[in-house]
């Protein structure tokens, strides 16, 4: 590798400027990154669903854990190009694999959740550095590092759980399952009453996610590393000396120009001087000598060397330092404000990291029992959460609230009867069954459904009252549309009927009945 | 068509057959003479057969070869009526449609020459094949059913009813009908391939005793009379129709004109031949009274030609039959 040839310009800048490059860097790479870290985290994500089924989040959960290991290929990647070499997939894989060992018990577990922890990694993977030698590093690099690193960490971790729920929520729209209402979606999700699909799908959207973030946080971790150098080290002016020493040295040894150059000197010292001559070209030199300075300054003065750049940070100012010493202590202060925004910074993200493992775990072990409860038994859960979704409480116009039919429904309609409200009075009766259909039978009917379209729901539920709603709705029909009243004893028939098939004691009864038909 | 809600419920019995049971017995003798020729169309026969009950046009989308003209020489002849075709070419001009005045020179007076549309049924062989004037032509005696020669209205016999076709594969050359035009047609029914017993006895009955590929209307027989026709639109006007059935005609196309994704919905014609159709449509089933599902069924015809998407979802690849369908699960739906 030739330290020499670096592909990015090298400067000190501030943190969200490194994380910029990071990103430039992670753009240009992404395609070799991105499959590295599906080579290295497919196969073992596959397995997982493979081995554990029934339980996605398990697997994707492991993957996500073994994150600083499969990153480290990535960085092995950008490390390369930095210096203008592109490694082959074969190289990648097997520089891949033994990189994989490296540090492994460390890397994930105290270390795991560090909130620097791209930063960290190049220290260890590529300065090779262990142990107390690689603490006192970091404590260096550390020292006057911002709190952009931990702030990148954070975010990422941010936009990677978006990223996961967006990829879940897009795969979702292609599924040809009914329709997917977010309230009830989430409500599963959280209640974890069953549907591992949509865990499944979660883990995907979320190893996605992963594999898609992946390369811009090792990018934007790796360039800080490169530019904390570059400010405490001066790796970049380190490597501008390297550049200009290796120029120097590729040029060979040019003997003619030293033969001429000691025969021009040896000639000026034997030539005799002329003192007229002399004092002439010491005007002239005087006078070429101002004439140039003016075209320096000229120059200096141009907008070339005017360039001003303007930044914003935030910084700790303290209120008792004495202005007048702003001065002198400007460079002091800073360090001392950098250092120590940087260490909230890193322990907030710390903190914060965690905090959310903390939750994670917490949730997970919240849910155990009823993953459990639900993989033993069966998709009932599902089937109840899933018949609870549409209760309506007004449709067609009517209001099918159960709570606002009367309580005896049967006597009430033969009251409106015998009160010559015939309408009313069946209207009662089909009112107060498609409310207990819809409440009690699950029958999902739609605003537009006509008539014949709630029998056709019912008859396709099987539903041992489905020959009894047919002839209500007969009835019902003829009465509504045609005009025709049916007759007294028709009209009892059905009202002496009503209880048998709606009234909620018998109504399990019936309901189980018709789906063991 | 779907039969679903005939079965159950039947007009009141009568001593006497009642004015809608005679209509419905004389309605299914001229159906089955017409599906003794017209296989494997029932839907499109029962449109036909609907707009002439509701004394409406037809405009009927489909591939060439499919029986269009066949239908209608079969239900002129099951109703004892005339029959004429017009192939709409891009050279045609109105009077080729309405007839014009000439003059005579044995008698040196002016007659006039009647055009094929005086007539009882009259067949507009891809009606879009020939420009906006002539395709105007058609719209005086469509919606007045008169037609003005030199000034003087000439009224047609009656019934009339216009067939007009279109195919929807060649678009190069064609005049696409103005929505006023298209407006005037009652239903839009959409005449697709036979299924492949239906062909099967097609091509058995065609070839079997027969020369050419053309079918011949020699058996179908003549069940009705045009007076018959004229009858059974009176009683068609009479089947009985519940208040909350019209507000939900007009909540329906209501709902087309304010629908996310229609850039022009149906108008209050539209509603009209709504409930005119289900009123002809309950005469077809031998029924006397509408139904929410006669109107729904009759929807999709009704308002299929009345209504335009939006660009974006004409790029999507929506149909206008989907929309109408999403209007007919959304739209609430009377309950009496």
């Amino acid at each position: 590798m030739d330290l020499s040839k670096i592909s990015i310009k090298l400067r000190p800048r501030n943190g969200y400027a490194a994380i910029d490059l990071g990103t430039r860097m992670a753009q240009k790479n992404w395609k070799s990154m991105f499959l590295s870290a599906v080579i290295f985290t497919l196969p073992l994500f596959a397995l997982l669903i493979f081995l554990m089924p029934n339980h996605p989040i398990w697997a994707i959960f492991v993957v996500w854990w073994l994150k600083p290991l499969w990153e480290r290929p990535l960085l092995l990647i950008l490390s390369q190009d930095v210096f203008h070499q592109r490694p082959t997939l074969k190289e990648i894989i097997l520089h891949g694999f033994k990189l994989l060992f490296k540090q492994l018990i460390p890397s994930i577990t105290w270390r795991r959740f560090s909130p620097t922890r791209s930063f960290d990694a190049p220290v260890m993977q590529l300065e090779n550095l262990s142990g107390s030698e690689r603490r006192e590093r970091l404590t260096a690099l550390h020292s006057r590092s911002p709190s952009s690193i931990s702030g990148m960490t954070i975010m990422m971790h941010l936009i990677e759980s978006l990223m996961a729920f967006a990829i879940m929520l897009f795969i979702l729209q292609f599924l040809p399952t009914d329709d997917i209402e977010w309230k009830i979606f989430l409500e599963n999700l959280v209640t974890n009453s069953g549907l591992h699909l949509y865990y499944l799908l979660f883990a995907i959207g979320w190893y996605l996610a992963m594999v898609l973030m992946a390369p811009f946080y090792v990018a934007g971790g790796f360039s800080s590393y490169l530019n904390q150098r570059s400010i405490r080290e001066a790796w970049d002016l380190e490597l501008v000396f390297r550049q200009l020493a290796a120029k120097h040295k590729s040029r060979s040894f040019d003997y003619k120009n030293i033969i001429v150059s000691i025969l021009v000197c040896s000639f000026i010292f034997i030539t005799p001087k002329t003192y007229s001559a002399d004092e002439q070209e010491i005007d002239l030199y005087a006078e070429q000598k101002s004439r140039v300075k003016a075209q320096i300054e000229n120059i200096q003065s141009g907008p070339d060397y005017k360039r001003t750049e303007t930044t914003t940070e935030l910084r700790r100012i303290n209120p008792l330092e004495p202005n007048s010493d702003e001065d002198e202590s400007e460079e002091a202060d800073e360090s001392k404000s950098s250092s120590s925004s940087s260490l909230i910074g890193k322990e907030f993200g710390r903190v914060l990291s965690w905090l959310f493992l903390i939750a994670l775990i917490v949730f997970i072990l919240f849910k155990i029992p009823a993953m459990i409860e639900y993989f033993q038994s069966g998709a009932r859960s599902k089937n109840e959460k899933l018949s609870n979704k549409k209760k309506p409480e007004q449709l067609f116009g009517l209001d099918l609230k159960l709570e606002n039919l009367p309580d005896d429904i049967v006597q009430e309609s033969k009251i409106l009867w015998q009160q010559s409200q015939h309408r009313e009075a069946l209207g009662l009766l089909y009112r107060a069954s498609l409310s207990k259909l819809i409440h009690q039978f699950d029958c999902e009917f739609e605003d537009g459904f006509t008539e014949l379209e709630c029998l056709i729901i019912v008859q396709q539920n099987q539903l041992s009252l489905s020959p009894y709603f047919s002839e209500l709705t007969q009835a019902w029909r003829l009465l509504a549309y045609g005009h025709k009243l049916p007759s007294e004893q028709t009209f009892l028939t059905l009202a002496d009927h009503w209880s048998n098939n709606f009234v909620p004691e018998t109504s399990e009864s019936n309901k189980q009945r018709g789906v063991d038909e | 068509m779907n039969e679903s809600n005939d079965q159950e419920i039947s007009p009141a019995t009568e001593p006497k057959p009642s004015p809608f049971q005679v209509c419905h017995n004389k309605i299914q003798a001229i159906r089955s003479q017409i599906k003794k020729a017209v296989i494997g169309q029932d839907n499109v026969v029962d449109l036909a057969l609907v707009s002439l009950l509701a004394s409406g046009h037809l405009l009927i989308e489909g591939v060439p070869g499919l029986g269009k003209t066949l239908l209608v020489k079969s239900i002129a002849k099951a109703i004892s009526g005339d029959f004429a075709r017009i192939q709409f070419t891009p050279d045609l001009m109105p009077s080729d449609v309405t007839g014009h005045a000439f003059f005579d020179q044995n008698d040196s007076s002016f007659k006039i020459r009647k055009g094929p549309a005086f007539t009882n049924l009259l067949l507009a062989d891809e009606i879009n094949r020939a420009p906006a004037k002539t395709q105007a032509s058609l719209l005086e005696v469509m919606q007045e059913q008169q037609i003005t020669i030199e000034g003087t209205p000439h009224i047609i016999d009656k019934p009339f009813m216009v067939l007009a076709t279109q195919n929807p594969l060649e678009q190069e050359g064609t005049y696409a009908l103005p929505e006023a035009e298209l407006d005037r047609f009652l239903l839009n029914a959409t005449i697709e391939y036979p299924d492949a017993s239906s062909e099967e006895a097609i091509v058995k009955m065609i070839t079997e005793g027969h020369v050419g590929d053309s079918f011949a209307t020699e058996q179908i027989e003549a069940v009705a009379s045009t007076k018959d026709i004229l009858a059974m639109q009176k009683v068609a006007t009479k089947i009985s129709v519940d208040d909350s059935l019209y507000s939900y005609a007009v909540r329906l196309v209501q709902a087309s004109r304010q629908w996310p994704g229609i850039r022009a919905g149906a108008g209050p014609r539209a509603t009209i031949a709504l409930i005119r159709c289900a009123k002809a449509l309950v005469l077809l089933r031998g029924g006397n009274f509408v139904t929410p599902d006669d109107i729904k069924q009759i929807a999709t015809p009704v308002l299929r030609h009345r209504i335009s998407l939006s660009a974006e979802l004409e790029i999507e690849g929506v149909k206008v039959t989907n929309v109408i369908h999403d209007i007919l699960e959304q739209v609430e739906a009377p309950r009496g």
